[in-house]
């Protein structure tokens, strides 16, 4: 049966149908077909990054050999979960309710006491006395600018002559000599005859 | 002028001229693969998801195409698989029967389209036309709103010429007596 016989048989079976007018009654919004091109490309635009995004990510070694294994344990899991939903422990009522508060009261009651040592600090009290005693003896003399060279100023010579005859002795006369000025020197010299040298000399031991 | 298939082929092969060679196919296939899916799927919005998807399939596929078969055949081919796998997944929606035709639920799309134009007699046909079984509606389709060859609907379907020329004989009698016996 050759084609053209074929279109001319269903026509002669279908009179009605090919009395039809033969048109499209379907239609597209307008400007369908001007975008779609520019759709389609843009649908290829995302694939395309969506294909490379996929790509780049990265799993770890053997994840999809332990994949299955691990899917099938976590099944196993829920299953039995669903059989025995509860551990089978039970608490007594409104435990968790005070729990905390009977927590706070037990750290209370077990924190250690610590008691005062009387003696110790007594030391320490006493340490502190004698230095601050120390310093503001210091700080008091340093600021009112005593010194001994300044006291004996005062004292009139009569009295230190007589204090050093009665309380001298061989390393007082070391001390001045060593301390007199030339001039001093000169005039003790002049000042003592040559007899009372001699019998100084003779009456004092070195 | 429209540019041929071998010459499309031939830039999408360069990688300098590949996106000119899609934008040669869309302009000159988009209008056809279109219809074609219209045509099954009624709805507009479903009729545009399917379109995208039919040309990214292309856009990863066309360079493992191989020129023993025609551009345009290999496009229906992909466009009719699209087009029978929504419609599959739609019944599975709707639990509507495997063995029943998709019909009910199309008409209705169809009754509330805004997107159609025809007169009495053209609803008429369409949903005379949505009583077939999907694979006569295709032949039914593609012969008479096409005009194509039954060599080339074989080609896209994968089935004999012998049995498309009997598949189009019952369902131009099944429509002739819906439109003789219908109001």
């Amino acid at each position: 049966m050759k084609l053209e016989d074929s279109d001319i048989e269903w026509q002669q079976d279908a009179p009605t149908l090919a009395a039809m007018q033969k048109v499209n009654p379907f239609v597209v919004p307008s400007g369908y077909f001007d975008s779609l091109t520019d759709v389609v490309n843009t649908r290829i635009l995302i694939e395309t990054a969506r294909f490379e995004s996929a790509e780049a990510f990265e799993i770890p070694d053997n994840y999809f050999e332990k994949l299955s294994l691990r899917i099938e344990e976590k099944i196993a899991i829920e299953n039995i979960q669903s059989l025995v939903p509860s551990q089978g422990f039970s608490i007594p009522e409104a435990y968790f309710t005070d729990l905390s508060e009977r927590i706070q009261t037990k750290i209370a009651e077990q924190r250690p006491v610590i008691k005062k040592n009387i003696f110790k600090s007594w030391i320490s009290y006493s340490a502190a006395a004698c230095i601050t005693l120390v310093l503001g003896t210091a700080v008091y003399f340093n600021s009112t600018g005593y010194t001994i060279g300044r006291d004996l100023s005062e004292v009139p010579d009569q009295e230190i002559i007589n204090y050093l005859q009665i309380h001298s002795n061989v390393n007082d006369n070391q001390y001045i000599i060593e301390n007199l000025s030339e001039d001093g020197l000169q005039q003790v010299s002049s000042d003592v005859s040559l007899q009372d040298i001699e019998h100084y000399i003779n009456n004092t031991t070195l | 002028m429209q540019v041929e298939d071998s010459e499309i082929l031939k830039k999408f092969a360069q990688e300098k001229t590949r996106d000119e060679a899609f934008r040669l196919l869309l302009s000159k296939y988009q209008q056809k693969i279109y219809w074609h899916i219209r045509r099954m799927v009624i709805d507009h919005d479903d009729t545009d998801d399917l379109v995208q998807d039919v040309f990214i399939k292309v856009w990863k596929s066309l360079s493992n195409f191989r020129s023993d078969s025609q551009l345009f055949t290999w496009l229906y081919r992909i466009a009719t698989n699209e087009s029978i796998t929504f419609l599959n997944r739609k019944k599975i929606r709707n639990s509507v029967s495997l063995d029943d035709s998709s019909g009910k639920d199309l008409i209705e799309t169809l009754a509330e389209s805004p997107y159609f134009d025809g007169d009495k007699a053209q609803m008429k046909l369409q949903k005379a036309l949505l009583t077939l079984p999907e694979k006569q509606r295709l032949v039914f389709n593609m012969k008479y709103f096409d005009d194509l060859k039954y060599e080339d609907i074989s080609e896209i379907l994968g089935t004999s010429v012998g049995a498309l020329k009997a598949s189009f004989h019952i369902a131009v009698k099944k429509i002739e007596h819906i439109l003789l016996n219908s109001d």
